[in-house]
């Protein structure tokens, strides 16, 4: 009697030992799910994170002193109006509404007289150069804006509703940034070959040729153009 | 007899429970032993994910304290130029802010909904049922010559300074790691944006059911693309550009 409960007791502590050590090793097994790529992405979200942080507490340290000079400014005189108006300045050009010159890129693309250029390989270029960090980028000498279109018709391609014969050479200017030259120029090489090697534009004999341009004048958009397209526009209220 | 064959039973069921411990017993040491590294990979990676969790707060705390900031700004200069009588001073500010597309603004328009095949299947299905910055692209594209007055994705105003672009499975616009669904609103006409996607060869052939890429477009009375994000830190996209003096 006394021996079965004995035995009894030693196989019950047995099975709840056995029972720890199974649970134990699923919880290895599970924890060993953590690769070293998973580390690295989370790494990379929170630097990526950490870097807009402190880009954001700079933004707003800025707008604190720029809202509390702007108030100052009001008290004590006129001042203030030419802080509003060079802001509205700065705006306009980002809009594209100033001419603007710098060092930067100029594209010659053109086919032969058989075939007509395409709004895709323009397209191509002009994305790719935003994609490198160009401030301003006009294809002959229409300005871009982010709402231009570069469509083709059957004998134009039609850039802020201004059409562009499809035989002529087509010329993008982009200002880009003089540090990243080399890399610029690179990568356009690429492009280029990129796009004289697909098989659908082979037969159009594309000659693209590009060149660094120590200072490139691209003009403005009107305001009128028909690129803007104001009227569709109405204020939204402010979320709330 | 009988005896004998329960005291063998018993033996037998603790000799097969001992040894089951043992094997287990070593089975668990090897293993902790070797997984001593990725133990710690593991709490490394816990650690990360707390710090990022409290990063992602900090950043909604500080964009929204900036989308105040800046609508204080705006506050601030319309009161001082009514104040002042310079009118045509803020009506011309308003416009260029509305041209730059740093105002929120609505009207009629569409919406373009861009997302994978439910469901995809790496083995089996194309890469051409998962959505690409080509595709995102693509379709801004054809909004654009189908007259589109304002367009954003996912929520990012689309800007001069704006391009679309992989980083891996994810697309990057204005510097944000965007994720499907792609939503593209576009304010226009909404019958002419709308048939330029409906009628596009190539959204035609990828939306076919051997492919299964999802394009959904709706035709709106009202789309509102939102202000762009970064108004207040534009000198960084137009630090290279001179005007010249005239």
């Amino acid at each position: 009697m006394k021996n079965k409960l004995i035995q009894t007791i030693v196989i019950t502590l047995i099975c709840i030992l056995l029972g720890i050590l199974i649970s134990l090793q699923l919880k290895n097994v599970n924890e060993d799910n953590v690769t070293e790529s998973n580390l690295e992405e989370i790494q990379y979200k929170l630097i990526d994170y950490a870097n807009k942080n402190a880009e954001l507490n700079t933004r707003n340290a800025e707008l604190y002193q720029y809202i509390s000079q702007l108030e100052n400014n009001f008290a004590e005189g006129n001042a203030y109006i030419d802080s509003i108006i060079k802001e509205k300045e700065r705006i306009a050009i980002f809009a594209g509404l100033r001419e603007v010159k710098n060092y930067g890129v100029a594209i010659e693309i053109s086919c032969s007289a058989e075939s007509l250029i395409r709004d895709s390989v323009i397209r191509t270029f002009v994305n790719d150069l935003r994609a490198l960090g160009a401030q301003a980028i006009s294809v002959n000498d229409e300005r871009l804006v982010a709402t231009s279109e570069i469509r083709a018709t059957s004998s134009s391609i039609i850039i802020n509703g201004n059409g562009y014969n499809r035989q002529d050479k087509f010329i993008i200017k982009a200002i880009t940034d003089p540090i990243k030259e080399a890399y610029v120029l690179s990568y356009l090489e690429t492009l280029k070959k990129s796009v004289l090697s697909d098989a659908t534009l082979r037969n159009d004999q594309y000659d693209i040729r590009f060149q660094a341009v120590q200072e490139l004048i691209i003009p403005a958009l009107s305001e009128d153009s028909l690129a803007f397209k104001i009227d569709l526009l109405t204020a939204a209220p402010s979320e709330s | 007899m009988a005896k004998l064959s329960l005291r063998f039973r018993q033996n037998l069921l603790l000799f097969v429970l001992l040894f089951l411990f043992g094997v287990i017993v070593t089975n668990h040491i090897t293993q902790v032993n070797q997984l001593q590294p990725s133990n710690n990979l593991s709490k490394i990676y816990q650690k990360r994910q707390e710090e990022l969790e409290q990063a992602i707060l900090q950043y909604d705390s500080l964009t929204a304290e900036n989308k105040r900031l800046l609508i204080e700004k705006e506050t601030v200069i319309e009161n001082q130029l009514n104040q002042k009588g310079y009118s045509n001073l803020l009506d011309e500010l308003n416009k260029v802010k509305t041209l730059a597309g740093l105002t929120r603004v609505q009207g009629p328009g569409i919406s373009v909904i861009l997302n994978d095949k439910p469901s995809f299947d790496v083995l089996r299905d194309s890469a051409d049922a998962l959505v690409h910055d080509s595709d995102v692209r693509h379709v801004l594209d054809l909004l654009r010559a189908s007259g589109a007055a304002a367009l954003s994705v996912n929520d990012q105003r689309i800007v001069n300074a704006s391009y679309v672009f992989c980083i891996g499975p994810t697309i990057l616009c204005n510097m944000q790691r965007l994720t499907p669904p792609y939503i593209i609103q576009a304010i226009g006409q909404p019958t002419a944006l709308a048939s330029a996607i409906e009628r596009d060869p190539m959204l035609s052939l990828r939306q076919s059911s051997e492919i299964g890429l999802i394009v959904q477009v709706k035709q709106l009375e009202l789309v509102i693309c939102p202000a762009y994000a970064e108004a207040d830190d534009l000198n960084k996209y137009i630090d290279k550009l001179v005007v010249p003096v005239t």
